[in-house]
């Protein structure tokens, strides 16, 4: 019961956070100075009054209470709108889009884990070791290489050693080594900027739980090595674990802009460049809303597993957020 | 003593590159938009230092002087964001009801879109094609405005906190003004984090502008910039001939670490 209110209250959170975002870039796209068809007043074949028709047509003439509402109608829909670039709903510009970002990313973020996890755990455990120190310096170099510089080197790297395939591959109906391979760049240039932060926080968590009292205890009573780890210390740094879930989910959607661009993968990162660029109003809107309800969800599902993993917070939490 | 190697690296490092930046017009022997048609993608030699890009054009020049673009838009737009979140910070202090609240719903709702989104959305909605002065002022305050959130729920929350210790009560009982409060107890505590936030936004904010002009929201052509040496790079005949527009990412990345470093020392006293 307790949990059901704590939930709702989020979702309330997150709706009403979610509403404001779209008013307020609904307002920021009113101060703006031109629109989609000031950019095509250099066509012949756009006469003034065609692109008051077409104004008219995507209700660009109107006032701003208008357009909101017509936006909010066509939300409740499942459309989202309508883009001007492609002429046809939002929800089916997005869509396919939307679905290759949280591929690309959840196959990221696990990889990243994956490699990530065992040379945390290693770190800790041989703590002080030339294991740790090697560990420390890897990362730090790591933390130096943000997205856009690990994506650019590799850009430099693939195209000296010929690693960019320029096959023509249609997502819908490729196979499955096809789809990795146009994922491999990308991806690692997601996972690259998630390591050293998993890395580094996990080697803090683990050495953190690794000094409570019960641990000692365990070590005098003879357990030792992977039962001593994997059994007893890390189930307590469950909590931090898990809050660094959710942060290098959050970390991963905005990165992905970065990813997909630079390697072309089409996911939604190069069409919110495109519409932008283009002046495509509604989908601008809503990819920086379905990017807000992303980081909401990631942050979501992690204050979730918290109070699932936590018995603390479901006993005196009532329901608040869990920290 | 090896921290101090490291801090001493940092420092050393980021008085260089000023130095070498502010001293631009004078190292550098071609002006920046200089075209030299004859030898599009030199290699590094004696008369271009680091070679010429795909119009002649002399890239060790164009380092420098774009680095002052880079440098000086992430360090305006860093100064903007601190200084947003100061003043974000004393209105949470001196307030305790409505405008807390108000500055700390409106920092949740910035931190509610992921920082590259957020970014991009402000540039959306603003003119596309501006004059190289007015773009630097721009994407400068574009960074500024959309990453201020971050320092002022910091702020906020810690000017909240000291307001609320007993000794300012204390103080506030006596009679003490908002000036005075502000003055005396909450600057003190709040200019010491500010100074470790600007550290913390500066690389960012440097390599938030190479995204945007790398992806042409940005400065445009023919001024220089970091991002605008990087983009011809995202072509792959390019990358394999002209290798040394590359050069500001060495840069870039010790510029982070050297930030890194020294906030992360800062944090550490």
């Amino acid at each position: 019961m307790r949990f059901l209110v704590f939930v709702l209250r989020r979702l309330a959170a997150t709706a009403l956070t979610l509403a404001a975002v779209s008013v307020l870039s609904f307002l920021l796209m009113d101060l703006a100075p031109g629109d989609f068809f000031d950019d095509m007043r250099l066509s012949p074949q756009m006469t003034p009054e065609t692109a008051a028709a077409l104004r008219a047509r995507y209700g660009l003439d109107k006032g701003f209470a208008e357009r909101y509402s017509a936006w909010c109608k066509s939300a409740l829909k499942g459309e989202f709108g309508v883009s001007m670039a492609y002429d046809m709903p939002a929800s089916k510009l997005l869509a396919p889009r939307l679905k290759n970002t949280l591929l690309l990313g959840g196959l990221s973020m696990i990889v990243a884990w994956l490699v990530s996890f065992p040379i945390a755990l290693l770190a800790a455990a041989r703590r002080h070791s030339w294991v740790d120190r090697a560990v420390q310096a890897a990362t730090a170099a790591a933390l130096a290489l943000p997205e856009i510089l690990f994506g650019m080197l590799l850009l430099l790297a693939a195209a000296k050693f010929g690693w960019l395939n320029s096959e023509v591959v249609y997502l819908e109906n490729a196979t499955v080594s096809q789809l990795l391979g146009k994922m491999l760049l990308p991806g690692l240039v997601l996972a690259f900027a998630a390591f050293p932060v998993i890395v580094r926080n996990l080697r803090t968590a683990l050495i953190e739980a690794a000094e409570a009292p019960f641990v000692r205890e365990a070590r005098a009573a003879g357990i030792r090595g992977a039962r001593l780890w994997l059994g007893q210390i890390l189930p307590a740094a469950a909590n931090p674990i898990i809050t660094l879930l959710g942060l290098s989910a959050a970390g991963l959607i905005g990165g992905s802009v970065i990813a997909e661009t630079l390697f072309s993968w089409p996911g939604a990162g190069p069409l919110f460049i495109e519409s932008i660029m283009g002046r495509d109003a509604h989908i601008v809107l809503d990819l920086a809303l379905a990017s807000a309800a992303l980081l909401a969800a990631a942050n979501f599902a992690s204050e979730i597993l918290l109070y699932a993993a936590d018995p603390r917070l479901r006993a005196e939490g009532g329901g608040r957020t869990p920290r | 003593m090896k921290g101090r190697a490291l801090r001493t690296f940092a420092v050393g490092y980021l008085a260089l590159l000023v130095l070498a930046l502010a001293l631009a017009p004078w190292l550098a022997r071609h002006a920046p938009e200089q075209q030299n048609r004859d030898c599009p993608c030199a290699g590094p030699g004696w008369q271009y230092l680091l070679g010429t890009d795909e119009l002649g054009r002399d890239v060790w020049s164009r380092l420098l002087h774009g680095g002052r673009i880079s440098l000086g838009a992430g360090l305006i737009a860093a100064g903007l964001s601190v200084g947003l979140g100061l003043l974000a910070g004393a209105a949470a202090g001196l307030s305790r009801g409505l405008l807390r609240r108000m500055v700390l719903a409106l920092a949740e709702l910035f931190l509610s879109v992921p920082w590259l989104y957020l970014l991009l959305a402000i540039r959306a909605f603003l003119p596309l094609t501006l004059g190289p002065g007015q773009v630097l002022l721009l994407v400068s305050a574009v960074i500024g405005v959309a990453g201020w959130a971050r320092p002022g729920r910091l702020l906020a929350q810690m000017a909240a906190e000291v307001r609320e210790r007993e000794y300012v009560e204390a103080a506030e009982s006596f009679g003490a003004g908002r000036w005075y409060l502000m003055k005396r107890h909450l600057l003190p505590e709040l200019l010491p984090l500010a100074a470790t936030q600007f550290l913390l936004l500066l690389p960012g904010y440097v390599l938030a502008e190479v995204t945007l002009t790398l992806f042409g929201l940005g400065v445009g052509e023919p001024a220089a910039s970091w991002g605008n040496l990087l983009a011809p790079l995202r072509h792959p005949a390019t990358a394999a001939n002209c290798l040394q527009l590359a050069a500001p990412l060495p840069l870039l990345a010790l510029l982070v670490l050297s930030c890194e470093l020294l906030s992360r020392d800062r944090a550490r006293q």
